[in-house]
């Protein structure tokens, strides 16, 4: 949906059409379910969690300034009541760890070849498996960035970080999943 | 990912796990969940936008910025205005029980000329007083030619009317003390050891 024909929407909802507010609802479905479900590593709240989102959304719409994509605006929403599940159920969160900061076991993979290889051989199962053990703050913003498309100032802007703040998220969690797909390959990690 | 967007990250070595995630397959929502949240939403007060948001789209609406622009302009006038008109008079604004003189169309013939006249209020506050006059240059220091009225507050007044100009004047009391009018604007030394009061018009 283009971002001119979602602000018109919005418009309307905001001058007493709040049935209008029903395409966006079907337009943003399917994005914010695929972040959910990869921010709650598939967790069953994630239907719970996307209309969590759309509700705050709602409520808060007469808040919502433009400055941003009204996509993006619901991406850190969704993000934030991510969070928000995830420390209620923490408990049920500790028996998957995010990695350590630092000295993950990884195997020495050097120049353009052997990185493809490595990719190659990550199967998508074990690509989520390592993303899901990564801290939600670095998994938010990998997830922000290459499976919403969303760039590195909207990633911050959602995030409440700065720019370089949302990088250095980004910069270090790429290099975590390396880490982690690396040791995966080496057989390393289950 | 937008244009222009990739030469801001310099992740060396990520590439291909940036790809990866790129390429993850996106997960699809069971059937019928937007229609559901749709239908929640439905349900709920409208939204609104908040009080600051319609205040300042108020204010960026084309009529109102004409408008502010022509108070804006209409205010610059009012104050220019008002900076003349101080200007253009000596005296400032008068304190209460001061001689106080008040634009009027009126005209005063005198020796064949005809001059503008202008009202002056005299007030003077004594309650215990039997009788209260102006004497004054313009009346040639003659009590019975100007007499005070007495107000139920015990303040005495008269109004006349006076071709602009600069007068001295006193209060006579009861027919024999004269006062100086305490909230006159300037004094002047009438050379017997008393200080009249000066109207200026």
């Amino acid at each position: 949906m283009e971002e001119r024909e979602v602000e018109a929407l919005l418009e309307r909802v905001l001058d007493g059409e709040p049935d209008r507010f029903a395409p966006i609802v079907e337009a943003y479905t399917p994005a914010l379910f695929n972040l959910a479900y990869k921010m709650l590593n598939g967790s069953s709240e994630t239907t719970d969690v996307v209309q969590e989102t759309f509700f705050r959304a709602y409520r808060d719409l007469g808040r919502f300034d433009g400055r941003t994509r009204f996509y993006s605006w619901l991406c850190g929403i969704c993000v934030n009541v991510c969070y928000d599940t995830g420390k209620r159920r923490r408990r049920a969160w500790d028996r998957e760890q995010p990695l350590p900061e630092e000295g993950a076991e990884a195997i020495a993979v050097h120049g353009p070849d052997a990185e493809a290889s490595l990719m190659a051989a990550q199967d998508e199962a074990g690509v989520r498996r390592c993303l899901g053990r990564l801290p939600e703050t670095l998994r938010a913003a990998l997830l922000l960035r290459y499976q919403e498309d969303l760039s590195l100032q909207e990633v911050a802007d959602q995030l409440c970080i700065g720019l370089s703040a949302a990088k250095m998220r980004v910069q270090r969690g790429l290099g975590l999943m390396k880490e982690c797909m690396s040791a995966r390959l080496a057989g390393g990690v289950p | 990912m937008k244009p222009g967007d990739r030469p801001q990250e310099d992740f060396d070595g990520l590439r291909g796990v940036e790809d990866t995630l790129r390429g993850l397959r996106r997960e699809v929502p069971p059937e019928g969940l937007a229609a559901g949240i749709a239908s929640r939403l439905a349900q709920l007060p409208s939204p609104r936008r908040s009080a600051w948001r319609e205040l300042w789209e108020a204010l960026q609406r084309p009529q109102v910025v004409w408008a502010y622009r022509l108070a804006t302009f209409l205010v610059l006038v009012g104050i220019m205005a008002g900076v003349w008109r101080v200007a253009s008079r000596k005296d400032a604004v008068p304190a209460p029980g001061q001689a106080t003189p008040a634009a009027s169309p009126a005209a005063l013939q005198t020796g064949g000329a005809i001059r503008p006249s202008i009202p002056a209020t005299f007030t003077f506050y004594s309650p215990k007083a039997q009788s209260v006059c102006v004497v004054s240059t313009f009346n040639d220091w003659d009590c019975a030619r100007t007499p005070m009225t007495r107000g139920k507050d015990g303040t005495w007044s008269v109004q006349v009317s006076l071709p602009q100009g600069k007068y001295e004047y006193m209060f006579l009391v009861d027919g024999s003390r004269y006062e100086t009018d305490p909230n006159a604007m300037e004094l002047r030394q009438d050379g017997m050891g008393n200080e009249n009061a000066v109207l200026r018009l």
